[in-house]
């Protein structure tokens, strides 16, 4: 077994709890938050109800510090998570958080894998930020799955009885989950999807009118039609911009799903962190694409031999 | 004629008023309840057409005010008469919209046939829900503007005075990028550091980009005022919201969007 590496003040503390009912749950939650109240810490409490309730009830005097979050609306998708804690940060620095977050897990495996990239990229994003994190993880309600990701993206273990280095995690900071990198399994779009070719800037308009019409017909509504123009518009002006000709938009439908892939032929290549960085400002390189991360429910980046794909998911 | 400010207003008015006194011509003004600050005399003739706030106006009466007026003025020999009414004040009384409507036909109905007058309907867009101001424009056979900054059949972009800066309308993307910088930085440059302020009410559409170009200026003002961003309209404002206003440093959320307030009457 390695020894945990020696860690600076600052430096992230990320635990998984793998919990078998309330009393364990609480048994490491209430003395965790406590211990960050006593050292003026900023307690976060963002999990489901009941256990929201129960910690709070359980918490008592200590508790009136912290805020409590219901996780199923703090949770809801990824990169907006990832904003929502940075600007915490931000606003509480210098002082440290001190967090408890569980979230219901759905059956969606394409859900579980974004989930488990957020996880990991909690460990880089917020790597100096000091915030000491528990994720809970109900043994008898998640999937095993959802158990194995969770183990590679923390870098301690609570089970309840101890607290140990967790051998599973892989010591990078960063961890693409499997499946879900730019490289990843990649189906190609169905052949009846709706096609528009673009070149110019000239031509955004037209991409927009062709999406949005599209989407209007799926059922999506006008707030949501909106963001997608946003989002296509800036893909589009990065495949303009940065990539090379014959480009073009697609979008068709799946279940429960609408899409939409902007396409050219050139050859970008997307870091790991391609747009889920939160940027400082505006001012930043990856604004656009961390914008377009925030506007869709899934960003999808596809960087093959024959060009690069950005996918934009939409689901209903 | 649609306005969003003193300036522009006299920019067009003030002419149409000039060109009516090197003219020989009388000048009528329909005034609403704010103080008119032009010279009366011979020439002009301010009517007042509400004396009291909670006065509801009589849609015909401006026309009759217009009809008595230009009777009296080719008795007295003027050549023609030049008509200029601002019913902005009526729109945000109960009925408005509907009402100004109402006024405007009355007096177009006296000034249609008469070869003598002509009348400028004066609206400050700012007071006026886009709808409104569509129905308006559809009201008249000619709308006067001052010219724009940059029109094409995508974008508009209006230089404002009061308050100090530029009003956007239609789609701004990518394609228009390098016009809207010009106009930015002129905007920016005549502030002279007071904030600047950008009316969006009239926007279909802002990428990501032009954002960012926006809080650029704003980082990059060698001193002072703010980039201030007024009547958002919601799909601009959600997503400025799901940005974070504190990732655009330097822009402020201005005065809302007049549809936020509620449907149109």
């Amino acid at each position: 077994m390695r020894s945990p590496s020696p860690r600076p003040a600052d430096r992230l503390e990320h635990d998984v709890l793998v919990y078998g009912g309330l009393e364990e749950y609480l048994a490491a939650t209430v003395p965790h938050l406590r211990e960050g109240v006593e050292a003026g810490e900023v307690p976060l409490v963002v999990v489901p109800e009941p256990r929201l309730s129960a910690l709070r009830d359980a918490l008592g005097a200590d508790g009136r510090e912290a805020t409590f979050v219901d996780a199923d609306e703090f949770y809801a998708h990824p990169v907006r998570a990832l904003r929502d804690y940075d600007r915490i940060l931000r606003l509480h620095a210098p002082r440290r958080l001190r967090v408890v977050g569980e979230r219901n897990w759905s059956d969606d495996p394409l859900e579980t894998v974004e989930w488990a990239r957020y996880e990991s990229l909690v460990n880089t994003l917020f790597a100096a930020s000091g915030a000491r994190v528990i994720c809970a993880y109900d043994r008898d309600a998640v999937r095993p799955q959802v158990l194995e990701h969770a183990l590679r993206t923390h870098r301690r273990l609570i089970d309840g009885r101890s607290e140990r280095h967790n051998d599973a995690y892989p010591e990078s900071d960063y961890l693409e989950p499997a499946g879900f990198g730019a490289d990843g399994a990649w189906s190609p779009p169905p052949p009846d999807a709706a096609h528009l070719p673009f070149g110019a800037m000239e031509d955004l308009q037209r991409v927009r009118r062709f999406v949005a019409a599209r989407a209007s017909g799926h059922g999506l509504d006008e707030k949501r039609i909106a963001a997608l123009e946003t989002a296509v518009t800036e893909a589009a002006t990065n495949a303009l911009k940065h990539g090379a000709a014959p480009r073009w938009v697609r979008v068709w439908r799946r279940p429960g799903e609408f899409v939409c892939e902007v396409s050219d032929h050139g050859r970008w290549r997307p870091g790991a962190l391609a747009g889920f960085t939160p940027p400082v400002s505006a001012l930043e390189r990856g604004f656009g694409l961390w914008t377009v991360r925030l506007l869709v429910d899934v960003v999808r980046l596809h960087a093959g031999e024959d060009g690069t794909s950005v996918r934009l998911l939409m689901r209903r | 004629m649609a306005f969003a400010g003193e300036d522009e207003r006299n920019l067009v008015v003030g002419s149409f008023i000039d060109t009516a006194l090197a003219g020989e011509d009388k000048v009528v003004v329909l005034a609403g309840r704010e103080e008119i600050t032009l010279p009366t005399g011979d020439r002009v003739t301010v009517v007042p057409l509400s004396e009291h706030p909670s006065q509801a106006l009589d849609p015909r009466r401006p026309a009759q005010v217009l009809r008595t007026e230009i009777d009296r003025a080719q008795r007295a020999g003027y050549r023609g008469v030049r008509i200029v009414a601002d019913l902005t004040w009526t729109l945000r009384t109960p009925g408005g919209a509907g009402l100004v409507l109402d006024c405007e036909r009355h007096i177009e109905e006296v000034v249609g046939p008469s070869t003598s007058a002509i009348a400028i309907c004066q609206v400050d867009r700012r007071a006026c829900r886009p709808r409104e101001l569509a129905a308006l424009k559809d009201a008249h056979p000619v709308t006067v503007t001052a010219d724009p900054d940059f029109a094409d059949s995508v974008l508009r972009i209006d230089r404002t005075f009061h308050p100090l800066g530029l009003a956007l309308s239609g789609e701004l993307d990518a394609a228009r990028h390098a016009v809207f910088g010009e106009a930015l930085s002129q905007a920016l440059a005549r502030a002279n550091g007071s904030p600047v302020h950008v009316d969006m009410a009239e926007l279909k559409f802002i990428d990501v980009g032009a954002l960012a170009m926006l809080a650029r200026a704003a980082d990059a003002r060698p001193r002072g005022g703010p980039l201030v961003l007024d009547r958002m309209p919601a799909p601009v404002r959600s997503m400025v919201e799901m940005i974070g206003l504190d990732r655009l440093p330097g822009l402020r959320l201005g005065i809302p969007h007049p549809d936020v307030h509620g449907p149109d009457p």
